[in-house]
């Protein structure tokens, strides 16, 4: 169960320069979620000084006041680097985007008590398609043969993860009883031709026959086609080196298990983000602000980020530090970062008086401070 | 040589049903006279039987062996090269059933059946959604690098978002087929993204939101190894880290090898091949003739 930290009110601000862009989506979604947890949140262009956070995404200039916590994502200058120094100076706790940014400003100097990092998240509105499966009889009464075993293979599939193609005559059954358990079917092309096949054949995922035997047309059209076959090993079929991606047996089961195994590593992906949604970037953000504010919370989403990455870190290793000095100085973008990356790299090889001088020379050049 | 097809009047020829007509066309394509008939024909020099499983009445030089494995089909094969006939098998299979049921291998021959070679791979689509940026953070140039890299056969690119034109008109001058939706829409997205066979991000900002979409749409992603894509465990199917153009074109090419090494594996298995196979093998038999 989530234990909601008590009367807190989060104002987002969202700086003008975000407005339209993407982060500007971070800022709505993340105030809509907080809402929706029953948290007061408000979104503005300016901090509010009796929010219990102000939590900053986009602009952030050192300059700014009121930063309890602010948004970090595309380090890739000095300049930027330098702000973040200085805000998190200044008692703001920077939310990185990625684990790598967060280790990477850990090593360029930033405390690692004012960094931590929550993932961002996707709208869940994205489904994968049905993988569609290929079929062709030279018959009605092939069709029919593969009919009563195809129903039972759909009876175990999720229609959404499948849909299905039929080619020839005969499948007109087959198909009612699929449409009736939710999967699409196309079944229009009920004459053999070579112009079909041509145009139907490579947008086949799988090419699925159950026919025994050599009876099996399509086989060879899917294969010179590059589609991917599940078929019986009998015949011809396994005479093309290569050519049965999968051989199966006329057993519903063993269809249903290669046809899944089929669309595993898809599985796998949306699962790697399943958990990637605006809900659980809104309560990875409260639970952090509950706890720098000394109140309870309860970590449910129990992934590496959020609370978990305000975690104390190893020390630092030599070899970390010369990679993030080596980012952060070898990515002069602007003349302003040219300016402070030649700074850099000239100053570590000239003796401290000189080195201050240069730095405030180039501060007065650059920045005009 | 004069070659007579003899095809059954009753009879399901199955998927064979075109055999006949491709062999009679094929054979005249190399001067062979070839003609179609239900019975067999005295004057030719060799009559070739394609009867599925269909028997036939009259004797025959050659007979197309098919699907012999129910024992009514075994039988009449076995039937047809016991009265002369050379049983032209569709596989090794075919042939190893017929050597089992006790029909010599001087009596067996093999010819891989054929299709039509108008079926060919399809491209895949290389998906790309974000808009560019005046400071290059896209590193939307590397694409046409990675594309002079590939086959504008086997790939086609769909790319959502601002900033592309340039690059789309370079891709498209190299003959690839080039998708470009300007303005981004979330409607548009959730159609196109699924479709995606991979999805592509070039940049080095820490990470692409599209990245996200297409994991969730199941889709193989090519992206830098960077930012937050390494905190998705599984999400990056091909790393781009050093060497982006090599590493993209070696995925891409990866990816693709295993559809062409499926489609070679039945490249001469056309009607040309088909048919003068049979040539060569009516040769040797009319060479053995008295």
């Amino acid at each position: 169960m989530k234990i909601l930290p008590p009367l807190l009110h989060i104002h987002i601000v969202c700086h003008d320069g975000v407005i339209g862009w993407i982060l500007e989506k971070f800022a709505v979604n993340l105030a809509r979620e907080l809402s929706l947890l029953g948290v007061r949140s408000t979104v503005g262009p300016g901090a509010d000084p009796v929010a219990d956070i102000n939590h900053h995404i986009g602009g952030y200039s050192g300059e700014q006041k009121h930063v309890d916590t602010f948004m970090v994502t595309h380090v890739d200058s000095l300049k930027k680097l330098h702000r973040i120094r200085r805000l998190t100076r200044a008692a703001g706790l920077a939310i990185c985007m990625s684990r790598e940014t967060m280790e990477r400003l850990h090593a360029a100097d930033v405390p690692r008590r004012r960094l931590c990092f929550v993932n961002p998240a996707h709208d869940g509105v994205i489904q994968p398609r049905p993988l569609r499966v290929g079929m062709a009889s030279s018959s009605a009464a092939d069709a029919a043969g593969q009919a009563a075993l195809l129903v039972d293979v759909a009876a175990q599939l999720a229609p959404g993860d499948f849909c299905f193609q039929m080619v020839g005559p005969g499948w007109k059954e087959v198909s009612s009883s699929l449409r009736s358990r939710g999967f699409a079917v196309d079944d229009s092309q009920r004459e053999f031709s070579g112009e079909s096949y041509a145009k139907i054949v490579p947008f086949f995922d799988l090419y699925l026959s159950t026919s025994e035997g050599e009876n099996t047309p399509g086989f060879l059209e899917a294969v010179a086609a590059g589609v991917p076959s599940l078929v019986t090993a009998e015949g011809y079929r396994l005479d093309a080196a290569g050519a049965i991606s999968c051989a199966i047996r006329a057993d519903p089961a063993h269809i249903v298990a290669a046809l899944n195994r089929a669309q595993l590593d898809r599985q796998r992906r949306r699962a790697a983000v399943a958990s990637w949604t605006w809900a659980a970037y809104a309560q990875k953000h409260l639970d952090i602000w509950a706890r720098l504010r000394g109140q309870p919370f309860a970590s449910t989403h129990g992934g590496p980020d959020g609370v978990a990455s305000m975690a104390e870190a190893a020390p630092l290793r030599r070899r970390d530090r010369v990679a993030a000095f080596a980012y952060f100085h070898t990515r002069p973008l602007t003349w302003v970062d040219y300016g402070w990356t030649v700074s850099a790299i000239a100053g570590r090889a000239l003796p401290r008086p000189v080195r201050r001088s240069l730095k405030s020379l180039v501060k007065r050049w650059f920045l005009g401070r | 040589m004069n070659v007579h097809i003899i095809r059954p009047v009753h009879g399901d020829l199955g998927p064979w049903v075109s055999v006949p007509l491709m062999l009679q066309e094929h054979l005249s394509e190399l001067g062979v006279k070839a003609t179609l008939g239900t019975v067999p024909h005295g004057a030719a020099d060799i009559n070739h039987l394609i009867a599925g499983t269909a028997g036939c009445d009259g004797d025959v030089d050659t007979a197309l062996i098919t699907d012999v494995g129910s024992a009514d089909a075994l039988v009449r094969a076995i039937a047809l090269i016991e009265r002369g006939a050379l049983g032209i098998c569709l596989s090794r299979d075919t042939q190893e059933r017929l050597r089992i049921a006790g029909v010599p291998p001087a009596k067996m021959a093999l010819v891989h059946p054929a299709h039509d070679g108008l079926a060919r791979p399809r491209q895949l689509r290389i998906g790309v959604t974000s808009k560019t940026f005046g400071d290059g953070r896209k590193r939307e140039n590397l694409l046409v690098k990675v594309a002079a890299q590939l086959d504008p056969r086997h790939f086609s690119f769909e790319i959502m978002g601002t900033g592309w034109a340039e690059v789309v008109r370079k891709i498209e001058r190299r003959g690839f087929s080039v998708l470009h939706h300007e303005q981004f829409s979330l409607e548009k997205c959730r159609s196109i993204v699924p479709h995606f066979d991979f999805y592509l991000y070039l940049g080095r900002d820490e990470g692409s939101m599209g990245f996200l979409d297409a994991l969730a749409a199941g889709v193989a992603t090519i992206v830098t190894a960077q930012g937050f894509h390494l905190d998705v465990p599984g999400g990056i199917t091909w790393p781009v880290d050093a060497d982006p153009v090599r590493e993209i074109a070696a995925a891409l090419m990866e990816a693709n090898r295993e559809r062409l090494r499926r489609s070679a594996a039945v490249a001469d298995w056309t009607w040309p091949s088909y048919t003068r196979r049979h040539l060569e093998l009516w040769t040797a038999l009319l060479a053995e003739m008295p």
